[in-house]
């Protein structure tokens, strides 16, 4: 395997040693550096669902443009910065659309949710005033839609889960197979890469039963 | 198939005597005494036109069939515009009655065309007589019988009869090769010489002239003469050439550069290289491809062939979008055709180049219509946009280089490679040359398809051809949904200058918008319809699109008004713009944007529950003006839900309007006699929201 070459990046204004091609937000995991994730995974590609790993990278025109870090790569002369009020405004609204989904099993992301919306105000005792939509909704609360469930059941060769439908009728559905009936509910990997552990057992369990409601 | 085998002996030679002698004759003045202009040798004169040296035989004797019934020498021909505008205004029905007449059998054919455009004036039907003349007939649907003896005899007696509105002259008797060679005769109505008269009609000329599914009419028009140019004449790396000196840009939407994505795709390392043209338009409103494929499907294949050739693809797709039946089944009889005639499949002209076009169906998702998306849908996938890049152009299909133009863009190459791309220049601007089509609709008396040079200016389309009134019209939305709603004043439409308002050209939809259209309400209209199309992969498109959607809804609704809603609003909207994957949700919040930038006044006044355009339900009431009120009962007596009461007495004061009952239907204001019922806005409703708003 050949060594990749170490390059600099900067981000928030300090050189990080880093080799070159590799995702970026997992660099800036390895290096502790604080960014909200909920779909992230480091082994797989990009996936820019959540929305919450946002920064900024500072274009050949000196403007900072906003990006997912789960979609970029680390390149020689990568400028980033983590934190800024357009940052944290962008992660907000993201947070805050996310909330609408839920309530969510796993305390912990509601709880990193509320950070980043703490963050994002100047004034702690401000009330959002109840603007996001959260009705008429194909998916069941606790579901963030970030198909994580569905990549896993992919890689591993099962197949069985898929996003059905479009705009807010958009579900994760489990694709019935007659002919196959043990293909679920043995490996329960799809529950152990749920980030909000909407799935307690299978994808079955999870998803089927909402097919024909 | 015998008839895919050319040697050289089977091509006509332009050098003959015989020949000579025609094109001699095609030269000199036109005489007097009408005569069908040497209709057998109709391939030398487009070849001539064309500087093609030797014309393939299949391609003269689909000329000169195609010519006998395009113009036929003795006999009348009827041609009725079919398109799905024309059927829904009842043309079937018309060119039923037609085409069963028994006393027709020597004197006059009729025949199913295209659509010409004009959608105000539909079914519209066209009578050609052997002197040349065109005796157009407007809106000669099953209610407007007595036109039908007109078309009759104006057939068969071959001279004027009343109903006609609208006749034109071929500036060379007998030689019919697009909406060009007609020139205006006389104007019966005013408005449809108008109409068409402001027009440059180039990628749209054979639009409702000639039959859809006739090869030999298409072949009549100088078709195929461009790619035999190309075939026969020209490399590939001449024809890309000429598509970029041409300054050609994308018509669907982006307007990138045609040339450039072409060279992209033919200078990749991989041999096997796709086109794919995209018929899956879904703007509101927009409706050229579909006029285009289901007028002129053959001008369409042309596109992707000399797009195929330069490029050194082997395979083609059409992707047309579900919705479009009579579209699909019209591409599918093209390709048949052309395949029987030895212009697809292997060996094509006796080239060596082989072709094959197939037609994908969309499964009519809006999303669908964006390239990468589209990519997925062909493989089988869900159609969901990927990020970019890299381009389709570098990998596309199958991981294959990819091009992907817009049917109306493939549509012009043709025209590009017979004329050159000098002439292509002559018109439009520096930037954006060539000419654009549009579909005109919304407050407009005409409205309809029109092909105008880029760069003309808005007033001449909304007032000249659209015949709006200036004062009446208060905005243009441009380019759709994802395009950008811009005040109303004289402003060139071309790419830059329409960016530069931020609007763009998009797929060519123009909605005019007259005072009484309500700008928050489309607004709401619009995103709502972005909302539904998103395929939800980035969270800010699917659900920030449907929380700007609640948003609007609190606006335009009875709800009390947050304070901040207005900053949410542009807040929000900018994060969608910012952090969408692909087009759709980059664009979507453009109507929002555009509106708050232009039209920020009405938003205001909506915060206060005044709709300044006196539209939006939640914020209006009805009243009478007394003036013109005749007692005449008649508001009180058709209103559904009997919110108007009569109290005693006589004249307009006895009129009491219950605005609690009232549903804002609209009915007592449409029915009124004298016009004198009107909505308000303010007033009662003003206050009771002001009471209800605690927030």
């Amino acid at each position: 395997m050949p060594v990749k070459s170490r390059i600099q990046i900067i981000v928030d204004g300090i050189p990080l040693r880093v080799e070159a091609g590799v995702p970026l937000l997992a660099t800036l995991k390895a290096q502790d550096v604080a960014i909200p994730t909920l779909c992230y995974h480091p082994q797989w590609e990009q996936q820019e669902r959540c929305s919450l790993c946002i920064v900024e990278v500072l274009t050949a025109q000196g403007i900072w443009k906003a990006a997912h870090a789960c979609s970029l790569y680390c390149e020689p002369n990568l400028v980033i910065r983590v934190s800024s009020d357009c940052i944290h405004s962008l992660r907000a609204w993201a947070a805050r659309l996310l909330l609408a989904r839920g309530p969510f099993r796993d305390s912990a992301v509601a709880r990193t949710l509320h950070d980043i919306l703490d963050a994002a105000s100047a004034d702690p005792d401000y009330q959002e005033p109840p603007l996001i939509w959260s009705e008429n909704r194909a998916m069941p609360a606790g579901c963030i839609l970030c198909g994580r469930c569905i990549t896993i059941c992919r890689k591993i060769g099962k197949n069985k889960l898929t996003f059905l439908g479009k705009g807010q009728r958009l579900t994760i559905s489990y694709i019935n197979d007659h002919a196959d009936k043990a293909a679920c509910g043995k490996c329960h990997a799809c529950s152990l890469v749920c980030p909000t552990a909407y799935i307690q057992s299978n994808g079955q369990a999870a998803f089927s039963a909402k097919l024909y409601r | 198939m015998l008839s895919n085998r050319y040697t050289p002996d089977s091509r006509l030679n332009l050098d003959s005597p015989e020949i000579k002698e025609v094109l001699r004759r095609i030269d000199a003045p036109p005489p007097q005494t009408v005569q069908p202009q040497a209709a057998a040798k109709i391939a030398a004169f487009l070849a001539n036109r064309y500087s093609l040296r030797t014309i393939p035989l299949r391609l003269a004797e689909l000329a000169e069939e195609g010519h006998h019934q395009l113009c036929p020498a003795n006999m009348s021909r009827i041609s009725v515009g079919v398109a799905t505008c024309g059927q829904a205004a009842g043309a079937g029905f018309r060119s039923i009655l037609l085409s069963a007449r028994p006393d027709f059998v020597n004197d006059t054919m009729v025949r199913n065309v295209g659509c010409l455009g004009a959608c105000f004036a539909e079914p519209l039907l066209d009578v050609r007589t052997p002197d040349g003349l065109h005796y157009f007939f407007g809106q000669v649907n099953s209610k407007n019988s007595i036109v039908h003896w007109s078309i009759i005899h104006t057939a068969q007696k071959r001279s004027w009869h009343r109903g006609i509105w609208l006749i034109m002259r071929e500036r060379q008797p007998g030689m019919l090769t697009g909406f060009g060679d007609l020139e205006l005769e006389k104007d019966y109505t005013g408005y449809l010489g108008t109409f068409l008269e402001h027009q440059k009609r180039r990628i749209s000329g054979n639009c409702g002239l000639i039959d859809p599914h006739s090869l030999p009419e298409y072949v009549a028009t100088g078709g195929y003469f461009a790619f035999a140019k190309a075939l026969l004449q020209l490399s590939p790396a001449q024809v890309l050439a000429e598509v970029t000196a041409s300054g050609l840009r994308g018509r669907g939407g982006g307007g990138f550069s045609t040339g450039e994505k072409w060279e992209i795709g033919a200078a990749s390392r991989d041999a096997e290289r796709i086109i794919i043209a995209n018929a899956d338009e879904g703007d509101p409103g927009a409706y050229m491809d579909r006029a285009l494929v289901e007028s002129d499907p053959h001008r369409v294949l042309e596109g992707i062939m000399l797009a195929a050739y330069a490029v050194g693809a082997r395979q083609a797709h059409i992707f047309v979008r579900h919705e479009y039946p009579l579209a699909r089944a019209s591409l599918r009889r093209a390709i048949n055709d052309a395949r029987d005639a030895g212009l697809l499949g292997n060996n094509i002209l006796g080239t060596g180049f082989l072709l094959d076009i197939g037609i994908t169906q969309s499964a009519g998702a809006f999303v669908c219509g964006e390239e990468t998306a589209m990519i997925q849908v062909l493989r089988g996938n869900r159609g969901e946009p990927l990020p970019r890049p890299p381009y389709p152009a570098q990998k596309g299909l199958n991981d294959h280089p990819t091009v992907i133009n817009n049917v109306e863009t493939l549509a012009n190459v043709p025209w590009i490679i017979a004329h050159g791309a000098g002439v292509f220049r002559e018109v439009g601007t520096a930037g954006s040359p060539g000419t654009k089509i549009f579909c005109l609709a919304g407050d407009v008396p005409s409205a309809g398809f029109i092909e105008v040079p880029l760069g003309t200016s808005a007033t001449t389309v909304v007032e000249k051809i659209g015949r709006a009134s200036p004062q009446s019209v208060k905005a243009l939305q441009i380019g759709g949904p994802s395009g950008g709603i811009v005040p109303y004043s004289d402003f060139f439409l071309d790419y830059t200058s329409v960016s530069s308002i931020g609007a763009m050209i998009g797929s060519g939809g123009l909605v005019v918008l007259n005072k009484n259209r309500c700008l928050v309400d489309l607004v709401h209209h619009l995103v709502g319809f972005m909302a539904d199309e998103s395929c939800g992969q980035c969270l800010l498109c699917r659900d920030g699109l449907a929380t700007l959607k609640h948003m609007l809804a609190i606006l335009t609704g009875k709800e009390a008004k947050p304070e901040l809603l207005i900053a949410k609003l542009e807040e929000l909207s900018w994060a969608i713009a910012t952090l969408s994957r692909c087009g759709l949700g980059r664009s979507a919040v453009n109507p929002l944007l555009t509106t708050l930038k232009y039209f920020r006044e009405e938003y205001n006044a909506h915060l206060d529950a005044i709709c300044p355009a006196a539209s939006c339900k939640a914020m209006i009431h009805f009243e009478i003006i007394p003036a013109h009120c005749t007692d005449c009962e008649n508001c009180s007596l058709l209103c559904p839900v009997e919110a108007i009461t009569l109290g005693p007495g006589k004249g307009p004061e006895r009129y009491i309007f219950n605005h609690d009952r009232c549903i804002r239907c609209w009915t007592c204001a449409a029915i009124c006699p004298h016009g004198c019922i009107q909505a308000v806005s303010g007033g009662i409703n003003a206050c009771e929201i002001a009471h209800s708003d605690n927030c």
